[in-house]
């Protein structure tokens, strides 16, 4: 796999998960018994992958986080779960994962699932 | 809401009964490897596994981890369960060494909401120290999903 695709992968799913602790998912962990009070390492685990990830692909990641939320779509049978539109053709055919797309209706990254 | 059955999340190939690990990234290490994904998504599941733990251990005590992570890489709710005869350091609220690991993977949006009554079930089954014990003498995988099976059934 493509590791630029996996930065981005691992960095949506970080704030992902500051997002949900925003939520209330904290007082949810917390009442199962679990640690969640170093808040800021996550923070800092999320600028290390910032950090990590390529300039051009993180300012792209920026507008589409900044408009859904969700920057990564899976795809399955050739349909982007970000937006449930069908790719076209050539794109659902390509080498999965090893390079970089965005899905032409929604402009999200795209993840092929096996 | 029904019982959950954590069983039907598991099957062999996402049981170790002998983790070989001696810390804590080795022990994430191999339950990730234990979840029915690419290797390519492997990767992402230990960083990501590696980034919540960050965030506090998931070592709730009486020897008990239940790792979690929620990622775009993962179609469906997966576990793995892994047993350390010999005990992992895996900076548990209680100071003490980990022997069950249950790790439980999702994708972020899901549309059964099961993510934390999993993890909550997986919590009740291990608080009881009859279960942890039952879980400890099982001496086969297909033991351990039935035992699992029958505790978990409501």
């Amino acid at each position: 796999m493509k590791e630029e695709l996996e930065y981005l992968v691992i960095l949506n799913d970080i704030e992902l998960l500051i997002d949900d602790l925003g939520k209330g998912t904290d007082a949810i962990e917390r009442q199962l018994g679990f640690d969640v009070s170093r808040r800021e390492q996550l923070d800092e685990a999320r600028q290390r992958t910032r950090e990590q990830c390529n300039p051009d692909l993180l300012r792209r990641y920026d507008r589409i986080r900044q408009k859904y939320g969700k920057v990564i779509a899976p795809v399955f049978d050739g349909i982007c779960y970000g937006c449930f539109q069908r790719l076209p053709t050539q794109l659902a055919q390509v080498n999965r994962n090893e390079e970089i797309l965005a899905c032409p209706h929604c402009g999200r990254f795209l993840y092929f699932m096996r | 809401m029904e019982a959950i059955h954590l069983s039907d999340y598991l099957d062999p190939n996402s049981l170790e009964l002998s983790l070989e690990a001696a810390t804590k990234n080795e022990a994430l290490t191999e339950l990730v490897r234990l979840l029915p994904i690419d290797a390519g998504s492997r990767n992402i599941a230990l960083q990501l596994v590696k980034s919540r733990e960050e965030l506090g251990s998931t070592g709730i005590g009486k020897g008990i981890a239940i790792p979690h992570v929620r990622s775009t890489i993962f179609p469906s709710i997966m576990l793995a369960y892994g047993r350390s005869e010999k005990g992992i350091d895996f900076g548990a609220v209680d100071g003490q060494p980990v022997h069950h690991l249950f790790l439980v993977a999702s994708p972020p949006i899901e549309p059964s909401n099961l993510y934390h009554p999993i993890l909550a079930q997986i919590v009740r089954l291990v608080r009881l120290a009859k279960n942890r014990k039952k879980l400890a003498e099982s001496e086969t995988k297909a033991e351990l999903l039935n035992l699992i099976d029958e505790l978990t059934a409501g």
